[in-house]
């Protein structure tokens, strides 16, 4: 009894060296990667991934535009740098793959978010001097999604996990917790929309960019009535616009969150046609939760524009 | 044109050419000819180009209508989730884990409400494995009458496998795997042989790039 004391003193001592501590600690040892990403979402995805293990580099700054961005030098240079690189590999970042090239990092793994995805077929004709027809590409907007986020960052995480063995348990364990935020907030969209009898709703979208988001929720678009964002519409365009909107018979528009607002009371006095705004999550500043915080927002104003619309309101 | 007579000078007179009546004719046929020639032209083009339609038994992905495509896709992005969750635990993960794991289409919460009345069971085979489903809460006599009433199969075949079941693709990459998504517009029993005498579709679309060709049977 009178050696307790002294067990115990050296208990204390050890247990900073016990199997718990050492793998604890181990886990939480800096991973030591510098990962680069393209776009908005894939900065908070990897960010949710890694924690404070890894840092993670946006390649272009907050508000540019990653259709119609030009590489500076400074970004080759921070290319040379980086051990990762998040890409979207479909068309949206295509600033990359010239990057890629002059950066010529030998040590650089790409991780191509849509590798092995299941994507939405986008058709656009082939003029004449092409050789007509039409010609397949692939949708892009793969981040802008629950269920595919989910998938994509699933993956990413076990690239991640190959090259960290040593966090590979901490960064299951955050891809688990953050995937399953984000699916929680998709089933509680899909029990409002539940309730909202969309039989006869006619939907259309000002971009094609929420393909994915729509068929996850199992909404129909009847109509996509503008092809690229970020343009101004024309009078003769505005004009197409609202002839297609009446001719589909659509009575809820989703548009983009920078659409502005006099085309929108127009759009409205001439069709009736309720408008709600859509983040394209692409725009604003690199943050951990800006991918959640924009497609809850997202969801919300689904959810209530087709509830709004569907009960007469 | 008949003759006129200038006064005290000349007379006009029209002479027909020869077989004028048919160089119309001549003309027409050498137009025809014309366009024959382009036409087979443009056959041949388009066959030595190498174009082949798909096979009968399969199903462009962007002929699925109404909710079809999300469960179609639900179940091709399930795929990678699957092969990886058998690299760790060395054996086809069951439905239910698959439930536990938050993959739709298993994971019904996660679909619209449309595709929640989907069950799905499993079935393992030497060389592959097949996940089965259909909407539980559906009658068996309309067809095409909603692809809500239709079954799905996910059909993810190892190519390293001895006894591949057919039909599989040949792979222009190493990929080990052959992964199929099957759709029968009728709520149907699981196809335990050869699902195209059973009236599936093989559904293809932009997994196919890698695709070869399509082996058919052994040999």
């Amino acid at each position: 009894m009178k050696f307790f004391p002294v067990i115990l003193c050296l208990c204390l001592l050890l247990i900073p060296f016990s199997p718990c501590s050492v793998f604890a600690d181990k886990a939480n040892e800096k991973c030591g990667l510098t990962i680069g990403v393209s776009l908005h979402p894939y900065y908070s995805w990897v960010s949710h991934i890694v924690g404070d293990t890894a840092r993670v580099v946006p390649l272009i700054p907050s508000e540019a535009d990653p259709h119609s961005y030009q590489p500076l030098p400074r970004d080759i240079e921070r290319l040379k740098k980086l051990d990762l690189v998040v890409i979207n590999g479909l068309g949206h970042d295509e600033f990359v793959s010239s990057m890629l090239k002059a950066a010529d990092n030998p040590r650089l793994r790409v991780i191509d978010t849509n590798k092995g995805l299941p994507l939405i077929s986008v058709f656009t004709k082939k003029y004449a001097f092409e050789g007509g027809g039409r010609q397949q590409s692939f949708n892009s907007h793969t981040y802008i999604s629950i269920n595919g986020a989910a998938r994509q960052i699933r993956m990413i995480s076990r690239e991640l996990e190959k090259r960290c063995p040593a966090q590979a348990a901490l960064f299951k364990k955050n891809t688990r917790a953050y995937t399953s935020s984000l699916q929680k907030m998709l089933a509680r969209a899909l029990e409002e929309l539940a309730k909202v009898d969309m039989g006869k709703l006619r939907i259309a979208t000002v971009h094609d960019g929420y393909a994915y988001l729509f068929q996850e929720l199992g909404i129909k678009v009847s109509a996509v009535v503008q092809p690229r964002h970020g343009i101004k519409p024309s009078p003769r365009q505005l004009e197409d616009t609202i002839r297609r909107i009446k001719k589909a018979g659509v009575g809820v528009l989703f548009a983009e969150l920078d659409y502005e607002k006099k085309y929108v009371d127009i759009i409205f006095q001439e069709t009736g046609c309720r408008i709600y705004k859509l983040s394209h999550v692409s725009r604003g500043k690199y943050e951990r939760d800006y991918f959640e915080r924009a497609m809850r927002r997202n969801l919300e104003t689904i959810v209530r524009a087709l509830t709004e619309v569907g009960h007469g309101g | 044109m008949g003759e006129s007579a200038a006064p005290g000078r000349y007379r006009e007179k029209v002479v027909a050419p020869r077989a004028a009546g048919r160089e119309t004719l001549y003309l027409l046929l050498a137009v025809t000819l014309i366009l024959a020639a382009m036409a087979l032209r443009f056959t041949l083009l388009h066959r030595s180009a190498g174009a082949r339609g798909p096979e009968s038994y399969q199903l462009a992905d962007v002929r699925l209508k109404n909710q079809a495509p999300a469960l179609y896709r639900a179940l091709l992005g399930s795929a990678m989730d699957i092969l990886y969750l058998r690299s760790a635990d060395g054996s086809w993960p069951d439905i239910d884990q698959l439930r536990q794991e938050g993959l739709p289409p298993f994971a019904a919460e996660l679909l619209p409400t449309g595709l929640r009345g989907f069950v799905w069971e499993m079935h393992r085979r030497s060389g592959w494995v097949d996940y089965f489903g259909v909407d539980a809460s559906v009658g068996s006599t309309r067809k095409n009458a909603d692809p809500l009433k239709n079954s799905f199969l996910l059909r993810i075949i190892d190519l390293q496998s001895d006894d591949p079941p057919f039909p599989h693709c040949r792979k222009t990459t190493p990929e080990r795997y052959d992964i199929q998504v099957w759709f029968n517009s009728r709520k149907t029993d699981y196809p335990a042989s050869d699902p195209i005498k059973r009236g599936w579709k093989w559904i293809y679309g932009a997994g196919a790039r890698d695709c070869e060709r399509i082996v058919e049977g052994p040999g």
